[in-house]
Order: structure tokens, then sequence, then C-alpha cells
């Protein structure tokens, strides 16, 4: 056996706890087709709670349980053209009341295909950077995900397939792991839409035996007053996956931002003849 | 005016050239009133005004047209032309007041100046009964009550608009004069521009559209075209301000517009100014109601419109589109005497395929 080759067996269960240890998200969204249109701003305020789990991960170099976690994000997105969005998003993490800490970074464009009903799936792209705080995590990480969407009559299905892949730090050196997010929404009504959303891990491409994990939210949006509130409860489909998640993404629409539109709306004009 | 989710280059080319028709038409106006002409760009309006000739004018008394003469103290015809300052199509539907105020001060009482139909433009009229001398004119403009389609484009006119044009002429002469409406019919083919151009715009629209068509019924020519449903940006009395309700956009409550296009047969030019209703029957026969069809603004085909509820994509319905006759006046003797008659007409096998965009 080569050493190369034992270095490699030695490092495996590292690798496989490592796996682990970032396979478990803060957050849960499947994204739809839709997306802010030219000029508009959008804010999302992102939040997760885990009540009950018996798993750990890794918070600024700490090894804690994720029982009683909750997790914050705050997003800000703009329309740049009917097709594209820029979006931020400053995430922190409250592990079990040790006080809320800013922990990543994220940036992400946003790109979709043609106009809705233009295709029989309507089709956008996502990208994402993510920039871990350095004491928090020296893994930088890239996500694309591709969200595909069709309405059976008043039923909407999405699908997100999604690669991630870390490029700086220690994972670098691994393969994109893939996940395949997937919601079903009832949207006969504008206040209450109820939907199920099913959130799968499948680890690091190309590599067999290892962990998957598999998460069903029921999850339900209310929507009114300029808002849409999107609540979720996650079930563990798998030892491996937290035992309770409550999740509430709280969107709400900021309306135009044009400067343009700042002047010569309304004025009086007097023309001499 | 821009690219955005209702409107391609393409399409909002359409509306440049409609645009430029409806402009072409106004010149002739302006050419044939001058001295008493003028344009000026106000806010995000392009308003002219020209004064003429009293007119006569058609209206409707009971079922029939009336012609009424200019009453015998009117010395001009104030006619108000408003187009939009981004792409030149003519603004209906707005609320014009004119005042007029002598060289020597004192206002005269403020003037409503309605929407009417012209032979050759759209714009809006009325005769004065002023004395000859120089004036002041001041118009107040509403802003476009409309509800909008276009998310990005739709959030515009939004804002009154006041326009004063200084020494206005009004001549002893003109009284003396023949109406232009009644010249206009010299002219017609600046009309028949017109509606050229809006055949294109609505064969253009009837494409884009999942189902549409017109068909010819007395004066009009009536179409339809059936999509998805859409927001809009729609008058907040409360906040005094347009927003967009995206109810639409983000559940299927509502998943189908339904849209009607109404021109005059003889022209093709697009008849403001109606009230129209609309009635869906099912493929079983079961009526899905009738609902008020109120104009809507749009970035490159205006039409009158809304949204519906319909049980099942793909099925085919009835839709019965009535109007009763415009109650706007109609100017010139001879090319005025239009739309005497409402319509009542039916589009079978209508396909509906829902969804919310």
């Amino acid at each position: 056996m080569s050493g190369c080759m034992r270095k490699f067996l030695l490092l495996l269960p590292a690798l496989a706890f490592s796996l682990a240890a970032h396979a478990q998200r803060s957050f849960y969204r499947v994204y739809q087709y839709e997306q802010p249109l030219k000029g508009w701003l959008e804010a999302t305020l992102w939040t997760t709670v885990v009540p009950s789990s018996r798993l750990d991960y890794e918070h600024f170099g700490e090894g804690l349980s994720r029982n009683g976690l909750s997790a914050h994000s705050l997003e800000f997105e703009y329309g740049l053209t009917d097709q594209s969005t820029f979006g931020v998003y400053l995430n922190a993490e409250n592990p079990g009341g040790a006080g809320l800490q800013v922990s990543q970074f994220q940036a992400v464009y946003r790109y979709r295909l043609a106009r809705r009903y233009e295709h029989f799936i309507n089709t956008s792209f996502y990208l994402g950077y993510i920039v871990p705080r350095q004491r928090y995590d020296n893994t930088q990480e890239l996500e694309v995900r591709t969200v595909l969407e069709h309405d059976f009559n008043d039923l909407r299905v999405v699908l997100n397939p999604t690669l991630s892949k870390a490029i700086s730090g220690e994972e670098a050196r691994f393969w994109p792991t893939t996940r395949l997010d997937a919601g079903v929404y009832y949207r006969r009504f504008y206040h209450l839409q109820p939907g199920v959303e099913l959130y799968n891990e499948f680890g690091e491409l190309g590599v067999f035996r290892q962990p998957h994990y598999h998460q069903l939210f029921p999850t339900l949006d209310l929507r009114g007053f300029g808002f849409d509130l999107n609540l979720g409860l996650g079930l563990p489909l798998t030892s491996s996956d937290d035992r309770l998640v409550v999740k509430a993404l709280l969107v709400y629409s900021l309306g135009v931002v044009r400067p343009e539109l700042l002047f010569h709306r309304g004025q009086r004009s007097t023309a001499n003849q | 005016m821009v690219r955005s989710t209702e409107a391609t280059e393409v399409q909002l080319n359409l509306a440049h050239k409609q645009g430029y028709a409806e402009e072409r038409a106004e010149k002739w106006y302006l050419t044939h009133a001058a001295p008493a002409a003028h344009q000026q760009p106000a806010g995000e309006y392009i308003v002219a005004y020209t004064l003429s000739a009293p007119e006569g004018w058609y209206e409707l008394a009971g079922q029939a047209l009336v012609w009424h003469p200019p009453a015998p103290d009117a010395t001009a015809h104030l006619r108000v032309f408003v187009r939009d300052g981004a792409d030149d199509r003519p603004l209906p539907g707005l609320t014009v007041q004119a005042t007029f105020t002598p060289a020597g001060g004192g206002a005269r009482p403020a003037q409503a100046v309605p929407a009417g139909w012209y032979p050759l433009a759209s714009a809006y009229g009325t005769n004065v009964a002023l004395p000859p001398g120089r004036y002041q004119l001041r118009l107040d403009l509403s802003r476009l009550p409309f509800r909008r389609h276009d998310p990005y484009n739709g959030d515009r006119l939004t804002h009154p608009v006041v326009v004063e044009f200084d020494q206005v002429p009004l001549a002893a002469t003109l009284a003396a004069q023949p109406p232009l409406s009644d010249l206009a019919a010299a002219d017609t083919e600046l009309a028949q521009a017109q509606g050229d151009v809006e055949h294109q715009t609505l064969d253009a629209l009837y494409e884009d559209v999942n189902s549409g068509g017109a068909q010819r019924t007395g004066d009009y020519l009536v179409g339809f075209a059936v999509d998805y449903a859409l927001a809009t940006w729609n008058f907040d009395e409360k906040k005094n301000k347009f927003t967009y309700e995206i109810d639409t956009e983000e559940s299927a409550q509502l998943n189908a517009h339904v849209e009607a296009t109404v021109q005059e047969a003889r022209t093709g030019r697009f008849v403001p100014g109606l009230h129209l209703t609309a009635t869906l029957t099912g493929p079983d026969g079961r009526d899905l109601g009738t609902q008020e069809l109120p104009f809507e603004w749009h970035p490159w085909a205006f039409h009158y419109g809304q949204n519906w509820r319909v049980a099942r994509s793909g099925d085919r319905y009835r839709l019965r589109l009535r109007a009763e006759a415009p109650t706007f006046r109609r100017y010139g003797r001879t090319l005025g005497r239009v739309f005497e008659r409402g319509f009542d007409v039916g589009f079978d096998s209508v396909r509906v395929v829902t969804g919310a965009k």
C-alpha cells in the first residue's frame, strides 16, 4: 500500500465527520422562478430554529450541539433586469443561547430564462458565493442551483438541483456536493398557501456509501399587508438529521427603486408663444 | 420606456409607431389652427392646444345621435392633445380643465375640457365663449387614472400636471371660419394611418397571448385577447399613489386575463371611453359571470381588461363582449356620425390557458 493511500485511508473518518458537520444546513428555501423584477428591491429575513437535535456542529472552532441553535439571515435582493438579480446576505448564528454572532456573508446572482410559461418548464439559475468569517470557517464556497418550475393548474411543483463546491480551505480538494430540494405548493388562494418541501443532501459527487440527509417540511405561506411569511416544520427522514427544525422566511417588497423617477414626474410647465 | 416583462423592443416600437401616426394627425390640427396653436412638454406628457372655429357635435340622446350646432355665443373651439412623452401615444381618460386669463388679468372660471372623438385624432375639446384678444391659457391635467400592466413602465404618468401657454391669440374671425372637423374630411388618410398601426399592434397582441381574434360589428371592430392573469398598478386612494398589487402574481386565485380591444371599423383607430362588460361561459354551459372590463394602460397595446378565475386550464369558453354606445361627443358633421349603437358580440371556442405572470 503506498504512502499516499495510507494517508487517504487515515483521513477517511475525518472526511466523513467533515461532511456530516457541514451537511446540516442552517437555512431552508426552495427557490422559485419568481424573483424581483427590474428596479424592484426585496428584503428577506430568514430564521431557522432547531429545537431538538442530537447532532453536533462546528461554531467558531468549537464543537457545539445543534440542539437549541437559531440562525438568522438578512437578505436584500435587487432586480438588475427582468431576468437577473443581485442579492447580498448576512448570516448569523446563535447556538443554544450563547449569543448571536455574524458567521457568513453571501452574494447571489440569479438569472432566469425567457418569460414565465414561454417553455413548459420555467427555468432559472442561481450562483451563490459564500464567504465565512475567518474565525468561523476558512472554507469559501460556490453554489450553483438550478430552478425548475411548472404549474399544474393550482399546484406549483419546483425542483432545485444544486451543486456546492468549496473553493478554499481544506475542503477545496473534494468534489462538489450535491443537493436536490423540491417543493409542491397549493396556490389556489393568495393569503394562505400550504405546501410540502423536501430537502435532500447526497454528499460529495461520485463518492458512494456516505450519509444522505432527507428532511420533509410541511409549509404554510401567509400573505398580506405586503408581507409574505413562509413557515415550515422540518421533520427528519434519516437518523442523521435534526429531530425538529422550524423555519420562517419573512419577505417584504420595498417597491421600485428608480432614481430617474424622483424627478420630472408632475410639474408646472410654461410656454411663451 | 424600456423593455420589460410586458414589452419587447419590437413591441415598444409598435407603440412608437402609434405615437408617430397620432403626432402627424395632431400636427395637421396645429398647422390649420396656427397661430393659435402650440405644443409643450410637461412632466411626462406632451401637451398641445389649438383654438379654431367653434365646432358642432353629435351626442347620444336616448337611443339616437343628435347633432348639436355650436352655441351662438361660442367664439372658438379649444382642442387639447395630450400624449405620452415617452412614445407619443395619446392618453385618454384624463380630467382636463382650462382656465383663460385675459392679458389685463382676471381669470375666467375654469372650464372642463372633456374627451371627444375627432375625425383625425384623439383629443379633449370644448367650445369657448370669450371675446377676441390675448390670453394666458392654463391647463390642469389629472394623473392618468387607469390601472397599468407593466411592473416597470407602469409606474409612470402618476402625477397631475399644469401647463400654461402665454399670449394665446383668440381671433375675432374664428367664428366665421369652417370647423376643422369638417375640413378634416379631406385628409382622412391621417386617421387611416393610425388605424393601420393599430391593426399591426393588435395583430401582434393576438399573436402574443394565448388566444385572440377580432370581428366586425356595426361601426366597430371588436377583438379579444386572453392571457395569463397579471398584476397591475392600481391607484390607492388612502396612500394617494399607485401601488403594484402582486396578489395575482403570487397565487392562482385569478388565473386568466380577459382583454377586449375596440377599433372604429372604418379607420381602425382605437375607441377609448367605453363601458364594456365581458361574460364567460364554460364548456358545460355554466356561466362564469359577467365582469366590467375597465380601460387598462399597457406599454404598447391599450385595451380593456380584467383578471378572471376559470376552473381548468385548456378548456374552451364562449366570450361575450358588450358595450353601450359611448357618451363622448363626436365632432364633424359627416365623420362624426358614428357609434350610434353599442355592440354585443360573441366569440366561441376561446381557449383559456391558466396561470399568473
